[in-house]
Protein backbone atom coordinates (compact mmCIF):
# COMPACT_ATOMS: atom_id res chain seq x y z
CA UNK A 1 0.00 0.00 0.00
CA UNK A 2 2.06 2.91 -1.56
CA UNK A 3 0.67 6.53 -1.46
CA UNK A 4 0.65 7.78 -5.56
CA UNK A 5 -0.44 11.38 -5.62
CA UNK A 6 -1.67 14.04 -3.69
CA UNK A 7 -4.86 15.99 -4.58
CA UNK A 8 -6.34 19.37 -3.67
CA UNK A 9 -10.37 18.93 -2.66
CA UNK A 10 -10.29 22.63 -2.20
CA UNK A 11 -6.56 24.66 -3.29
CA UNK A 12 -4.43 25.34 -0.24
CA UNK A 13 -6.65 24.00 2.78
CA UNK A 14 -8.18 20.41 1.91
CA UNK A 15 -6.04 17.37 -0.16
CA UNK A 16 -6.27 14.03 0.28
CA UNK A 17 -4.00 11.55 -0.43
CA UNK A 18 -4.47 8.63 -2.72
CA UNK A 19 -3.10 4.88 -2.60
CA UNK A 20 -1.48 2.73 -5.73
CA UNK A 21 -4.70 0.19 -4.71
CA UNK A 22 -7.24 2.52 -5.14
CA UNK A 23 -9.07 4.42 -8.24
CA UNK A 24 -9.99 7.33 -6.37
CA UNK A 25 -8.36 9.54 -4.09
CA UNK A 26 -9.14 8.90 -0.42
CA UNK A 27 -11.83 11.78 0.67
CA UNK A 28 -13.71 11.32 -2.80
CA UNK A 29 -13.70 7.41 -2.23
CA UNK A 30 -15.62 8.09 1.53
CA UNK A 31 -18.32 10.26 -0.31
CA UNK A 32 -18.67 7.50 -3.13
CA UNK A 33 -18.96 4.71 -0.99
CA UNK A 34 -21.18 6.45 1.29
CA UNK A 35 -23.70 6.99 -1.29
CA UNK A 36 -23.06 3.09 -2.69
CA UNK A 37 -26.29 0.96 -1.22
CA UNK A 38 -24.84 -1.87 -2.52
CA UNK A 39 -21.32 -1.14 -0.44
CA UNK A 40 -23.38 0.06 2.93
CA UNK A 41 -25.34 -2.74 2.81
CA UNK A 42 -22.37 -5.38 2.21
CA UNK A 43 -20.77 -3.46 5.03
CA UNK A 44 -23.85 -3.33 7.90
CA UNK A 45 -24.70 -7.07 7.08
CA UNK A 46 -20.75 -7.38 7.87
CA UNK A 47 -20.84 -5.47 11.05
CA UNK A 48 -24.55 -6.56 12.42
CA UNK A 49 -23.09 -7.55 15.20
CA UNK A 50 -21.85 -3.53 16.21
CA UNK A 51 -24.69 -1.98 14.81
CA UNK A 52 -27.26 -4.11 17.14
CA UNK A 53 -25.12 -2.73 19.88
CA UNK A 54 -27.55 -0.68 22.16
CA UNK A 55 -25.73 2.38 22.14
CA UNK A 56 -27.58 2.13 18.37
CA UNK A 57 -30.93 1.93 19.40
CA UNK A 58 -31.69 -1.48 17.72
CA UNK A 59 -31.74 0.59 14.46
CA UNK A 60 -31.89 -1.63 10.87
CA UNK A 61 -29.85 -2.37 8.18
CA UNK A 62 -32.34 -0.27 5.75
CA UNK A 63 -32.53 2.84 8.56
CA UNK A 64 -28.64 2.74 8.80
CA UNK A 65 -28.15 2.66 5.25
CA UNK A 66 -30.78 5.82 4.86
CA UNK A 67 -29.33 7.63 7.71
CA UNK A 68 -25.47 7.18 6.48
CA UNK A 69 -26.48 8.79 2.69
CA UNK A 70 -28.02 11.49 4.96
CA UNK A 71 -25.42 12.28 6.89
CA UNK A 72 -22.70 11.75 4.07
CA UNK A 73 -24.25 14.58 2.35
CA UNK A 74 -24.37 17.33 5.23
CA UNK A 75 -20.75 16.18 5.99
CA UNK A 76 -19.61 16.93 2.21
CA UNK A 77 -21.73 20.33 1.86
CA UNK A 78 -20.12 21.38 5.77
CA UNK A 79 -16.82 19.85 4.85
CA UNK A 80 -16.60 21.70 1.54
CA UNK A 81 -18.22 25.40 3.15
CA UNK A 82 -16.16 25.55 6.38
CA UNK A 83 -12.36 24.54 3.74
CA UNK A 84 -13.39 27.71 2.17
CA UNK A 85 -14.42 29.72 4.21
CA UNK A 86 -11.86 28.75 6.11
CA UNK A 87 -9.38 30.61 3.63
CA UNK A 88 -10.70 34.43 4.72
CA UNK A 89 -12.49 33.69 8.42
CA UNK A 90 -9.96 32.80 11.39
CA UNK A 91 -12.52 31.63 13.54
CA UNK A 92 -14.47 29.23 10.88
CA UNK A 93 -11.73 26.99 9.70
CA UNK A 94 -11.06 22.99 9.42
CA UNK A 95 -9.81 23.41 12.61
CA UNK A 96 -13.55 23.27 13.81
CA UNK A 97 -13.78 20.05 12.14
CA UNK A 98 -11.48 18.17 12.91
CA UNK A 99 -10.13 17.28 16.42
CA UNK A 100 -7.26 15.09 17.67
CA UNK A 101 -7.66 11.78 17.20
CA UNK A 102 -6.63 10.51 20.72
CA UNK A 103 -7.87 12.59 23.58
CA UNK A 104 -4.99 14.15 25.71
CA UNK A 105 -2.24 14.33 22.38
CA UNK A 106 -2.79 18.02 21.05
CA UNK A 107 -0.42 20.29 19.31
CA UNK A 108 2.20 17.48 18.43
CA UNK A 109 3.71 18.02 14.99
CA UNK A 110 1.50 16.77 12.12
CA UNK A 111 -1.22 15.99 14.31
CA UNK A 112 -3.51 12.87 13.67
CA UNK A 113 -7.33 14.51 13.47
CA UNK A 114 -10.67 12.96 12.90
CA UNK A 115 -13.62 14.79 11.61
CA UNK A 116 -16.76 13.12 12.90
CA UNK A 117 -20.44 13.14 10.48
CA UNK A 118 -23.43 16.03 11.24
CA UNK A 119 -25.86 13.90 12.88
CA UNK A 120 -26.22 13.55 15.88
CA UNK A 121 -24.30 9.90 17.13
CA UNK A 122 -23.07 9.75 13.80
CA UNK A 123 -20.27 7.57 12.77
CA UNK A 124 -19.01 8.33 9.81
CA UNK A 125 -15.32 9.64 10.41
CA UNK A 126 -13.08 11.60 8.03
CA UNK A 127 -9.29 11.15 9.22
CA UNK A 128 -6.88 13.23 8.44
CA UNK A 129 -2.84 15.23 8.88
CA UNK A 130 -3.27 18.56 10.79
CA UNK A 131 -0.55 20.66 9.18
CA UNK A 132 -2.35 23.54 10.39
CA UNK A 133 -5.43 25.58 11.35
CA UNK A 134 -6.88 25.54 7.60
CA UNK A 135 -4.68 22.50 5.90
CA UNK A 136 -5.02 19.10 6.87
CA UNK A 137 -4.40 16.01 4.51
CA UNK A 138 -7.02 13.43 4.18
CA UNK A 139 -5.81 9.71 4.99
CA UNK A 140 -8.88 7.95 4.82
CA UNK A 141 -12.18 7.82 6.45
CA UNK A 142 -14.63 5.06 8.12
CA UNK A 143 -17.91 3.88 9.76
CA UNK A 144 -17.08 3.46 13.18
CA UNK A 145 -19.67 1.33 15.30
CA UNK A 146 -17.19 0.27 17.90
CA UNK A 147 -16.33 2.95 20.96
CA UNK A 148 -12.23 2.44 19.83
CA UNK A 149 -10.53 1.82 16.69
CA UNK A 150 -8.65 -1.22 18.23
CA UNK A 151 -11.20 -3.76 17.77
CA UNK A 152 -12.30 -3.77 14.00
CA UNK A 153 -9.84 -4.60 11.19
CA UNK A 154 -11.37 -1.32 8.69
CA UNK A 155 -10.14 0.62 11.81
CA UNK A 156 -6.81 -0.50 12.80
CA UNK A 157 -6.15 0.22 8.73
CA UNK A 158 -7.50 3.59 9.23
CA UNK A 159 -4.71 3.97 11.61
CA UNK A 160 -2.22 2.58 9.54
CA UNK A 161 -3.02 4.88 6.34
CA UNK A 162 -2.61 8.26 8.91
CA UNK A 163 0.32 6.89 10.05
CA UNK A 164 1.46 6.13 6.22
CA UNK A 165 0.34 9.78 5.11
CA UNK A 166 2.36 11.12 8.07
CA UNK A 167 5.58 9.37 7.05
CA UNK A 168 4.73 10.85 3.69
CA UNK A 169 4.45 13.77 4.09
CA UNK A 170 7.40 14.08 6.51
CA UNK A 171 9.97 12.28 4.22
CA UNK A 172 11.34 14.42 1.58
CA UNK A 173 13.15 10.82 -0.27
CA UNK A 174 9.64 8.82 -0.02
CA UNK A 175 9.94 6.84 -2.64
CA UNK A 176 12.76 4.93 -0.36
CA UNK A 177 10.14 4.17 1.93
CA UNK A 178 9.05 0.57 2.98
CA UNK A 179 5.49 -0.18 3.32
CA UNK A 180 4.17 -3.28 5.21
CA UNK A 181 1.08 -5.36 2.84
CA UNK A 182 -2.05 -4.09 4.96
CA UNK A 183 -4.49 -6.08 2.69
CA UNK B 1 10.99 18.49 6.73
CA UNK B 2 9.69 21.59 8.33
CA UNK B 3 5.90 22.43 8.21
CA UNK B 4 6.69 25.15 5.17
CA UNK B 5 8.53 22.71 3.03
CA UNK B 6 5.08 20.49 3.86
CA UNK B 7 3.05 23.10 2.36
CA UNK B 8 5.15 24.07 -0.35
CA UNK B 9 5.48 20.38 -1.57
CA UNK B 10 1.84 19.58 -1.19
CA UNK B 11 0.83 22.88 -3.08
CA UNK B 12 3.38 22.47 -5.98
CA UNK B 13 3.01 18.42 -6.26
CA UNK B 14 -0.84 18.11 -5.92
CA UNK B 15 -3.35 17.36 -8.39
CA UNK B 16 -6.78 19.45 -8.28
CA UNK B 17 -9.83 16.82 -7.89
CA UNK B 18 -12.27 17.11 -10.15
CA UNK B 19 -13.49 13.50 -9.46
CA UNK B 20 -15.58 14.50 -5.96
CA UNK B 21 -16.71 18.20 -6.57
CA UNK B 22 -18.18 17.45 -9.58
CA UNK B 23 -20.06 14.21 -8.00
CA UNK B 24 -20.99 16.03 -5.05
CA UNK B 25 -22.10 18.85 -7.14
CA UNK B 26 -24.31 16.60 -9.02
CA UNK B 27 -25.51 14.33 -6.06
CA UNK B 28 -26.63 18.21 -4.33
CA UNK B 29 -28.05 19.52 -7.76
CA UNK B 30 -30.36 16.07 -8.31
CA UNK B 31 -30.52 15.38 -4.89
CA UNK B 32 -34.45 15.31 -5.35
CA UNK B 33 -34.93 12.67 -7.40
CA UNK B 34 -31.65 10.86 -6.56
CA UNK B 35 -32.91 10.37 -2.91
CA UNK B 36 -35.86 8.29 -4.28
CA UNK B 37 -33.71 6.01 -6.57
CA UNK B 38 -31.58 5.47 -3.42
CA UNK B 39 -34.28 4.23 -1.24
CA UNK B 40 -35.91 2.45 -4.28
CA UNK B 41 -32.37 0.92 -4.28
CA UNK B 42 -32.69 0.20 -0.59
CA UNK B 43 -35.94 -1.22 -0.77
CA UNK B 44 -35.15 -3.82 -3.40
CA UNK B 45 -31.96 -4.95 -2.01
CA UNK B 46 -34.31 -5.77 0.70
CA UNK B 47 -36.80 -7.70 -1.22
CA UNK B 48 -33.90 -9.87 -2.75
CA UNK B 49 -32.45 -10.37 0.50
CA UNK B 50 -36.05 -11.63 1.84
CA UNK B 51 -36.45 -13.90 -0.98
CA UNK B 52 -33.05 -15.32 -0.82
CA UNK B 53 -33.76 -16.43 3.03
CA UNK B 54 -36.88 -17.64 1.90
CA UNK B 55 -35.59 -19.28 -1.17
CA UNK B 56 -38.11 -17.59 -3.69
CA UNK B 57 -36.97 -16.14 -7.20
CA UNK B 58 -35.78 -13.67 -7.49
CA UNK B 59 -33.23 -14.01 -5.07
CA UNK B 60 -30.15 -12.80 -6.79
CA UNK B 61 -28.95 -9.27 -8.89
CA UNK B 62 -28.71 -11.89 -11.55
CA UNK B 63 -32.51 -13.61 -11.45
CA UNK B 64 -33.88 -10.02 -10.71
CA UNK B 65 -31.73 -9.08 -14.46
CA UNK B 66 -33.21 -12.67 -15.96
CA UNK B 67 -36.96 -11.48 -14.36
CA UNK B 68 -36.46 -7.87 -15.87
CA UNK B 69 -35.09 -9.00 -18.85
CA UNK B 70 -32.46 -6.66 -18.73
CA UNK B 71 -28.53 -7.03 -18.14
CA UNK B 72 -27.00 -7.34 -14.90
CA UNK B 73 -25.34 -4.36 -15.33
CA UNK B 74 -28.13 -2.13 -15.46
CA UNK B 75 -29.82 -3.87 -12.38
CA UNK B 76 -26.39 -3.03 -10.50
CA UNK B 77 -26.69 0.77 -11.80
CA UNK B 78 -30.08 0.14 -11.18
CA UNK B 79 -28.91 -1.06 -7.23
CA UNK B 80 -26.48 1.62 -7.03
CA UNK B 81 -29.24 4.40 -6.43
CA UNK B 82 -28.66 6.44 -9.02
CA UNK B 83 -30.96 5.45 -12.18
CA UNK B 84 -33.52 7.98 -12.84
CA UNK B 85 -36.43 5.04 -13.22
CA UNK B 86 -39.35 5.25 -15.54
CA UNK B 87 -42.18 4.71 -14.29
CA UNK B 88 -42.69 1.37 -16.40
CA UNK B 89 -39.50 0.12 -14.70
CA UNK B 90 -40.79 0.85 -11.52
CA UNK B 91 -43.86 -1.14 -11.88
CA UNK B 92 -42.23 -4.00 -13.67
CA UNK B 93 -39.69 -4.41 -10.11
CA UNK B 94 -42.79 -4.13 -8.52
CA UNK B 95 -44.54 -7.06 -10.23
CA UNK B 96 -41.54 -9.27 -10.14
CA UNK B 97 -40.57 -8.71 -5.99
CA UNK B 98 -44.61 -7.88 -4.96
CA UNK B 99 -43.56 -4.59 -3.26
CA UNK B 100 -44.45 -1.21 -3.46
CA UNK B 101 -42.68 1.05 -4.14
CA UNK B 102 -44.16 4.44 -5.01
CA UNK B 103 -47.32 5.49 -4.30
CA UNK B 104 -49.73 8.83 -5.32
CA UNK B 105 -51.27 10.20 -2.52
CA UNK B 106 -54.91 10.37 -3.11
CA UNK B 107 -56.00 13.25 -5.45
CA UNK B 108 -57.13 16.43 -3.31
CA UNK B 109 -58.17 19.81 -4.41
CA UNK B 110 -57.74 22.82 -1.65
CA UNK B 111 -58.75 26.21 -1.68
CA UNK B 112 -57.34 28.46 0.20
CA UNK B 113 -58.16 32.33 0.66
CA UNK B 114 -56.22 34.64 2.51
CA UNK B 115 -57.75 37.76 3.02
CA UNK B 116 -54.48 39.75 3.08
CA UNK B 117 -55.49 43.22 3.85
CA UNK B 118 -58.80 44.87 3.64
CA UNK B 119 -59.77 48.50 4.90
CA UNK B 120 -63.45 48.20 3.93
CA UNK B 121 -65.97 46.25 2.31
CA UNK B 122 -68.93 47.67 1.48
CA UNK B 123 -72.44 45.83 -0.16
CA UNK B 124 -75.43 47.93 -0.53
CA UNK B 125 -77.51 46.96 2.20
CA UNK B 126 -75.70 45.03 4.65
CA UNK B 127 -72.36 44.26 6.51
CA UNK B 128 -70.87 40.72 4.96
CA UNK B 129 -68.84 38.97 7.15
CA UNK B 130 -65.77 37.55 5.60
CA UNK B 131 -66.56 33.57 7.30
CA UNK B 132 -69.69 34.00 5.51
CA UNK B 133 -69.15 31.68 3.18
CA UNK B 134 -66.77 30.20 0.75
CA UNK B 135 -68.32 28.28 -1.26
CA UNK B 136 -69.98 29.87 -3.82
CA UNK B 137 -67.00 32.60 -3.62
CA UNK B 138 -67.98 34.33 -7.30
CA UNK B 139 -70.84 35.12 -5.57
CA UNK B 140 -69.34 36.92 -2.62
CA UNK B 141 -66.87 38.86 -5.00
CA UNK B 142 -69.16 40.07 -6.85
CA UNK B 143 -70.90 41.37 -4.20
CA UNK B 144 -68.05 43.69 -2.67
CA UNK B 145 -67.36 46.88 -4.07
CA UNK B 146 -63.63 48.35 -2.49
CA UNK B 147 -63.48 51.55 -1.22
CA UNK B 148 -59.95 51.69 -1.74
CA UNK B 149 -59.21 48.39 -2.39
CA UNK B 150 -56.40 46.91 -4.63
CA UNK B 151 -57.03 44.24 -7.09
CA UNK B 152 -54.39 41.64 -4.82
CA UNK B 153 -56.74 41.88 -1.51
CA UNK B 154 -57.85 38.44 -1.72
CA UNK B 155 -55.61 35.57 -3.35
CA UNK B 156 -57.08 32.63 -4.27
CA UNK B 157 -54.15 29.80 -4.44
CA UNK B 158 -55.70 26.08 -5.75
Amino acid sequence: MKIIDTFAIVKESLYSIQFDTEELNEFAKCFELWNDPIYLREFFEQHKKDLNNKFWNGISIEEAIKKTKADARLFEEELLYIAESGKTERLETLSTLFEPLSKGVINENLEKDKAKGMKRHSWLRIYAIRIEANLFVVSGGAIKLTPTMNERNHLILELSKLQITRDYLQDEDYENLEFVELN
Amino acid sequence: MSINNIKNRLKESSKQDNTWIERAKYRKENKAWLDISFAIAVKIMSAIKANKAANVFPKTQKELAEAMNCSPQYVNKLLKGTENLQLETIVKIEQILNITLIEVPEFQTTIQVQVEQYRKYIKPDELVSIESSFLNYDELFSSFSYESGPDNCLKLVA
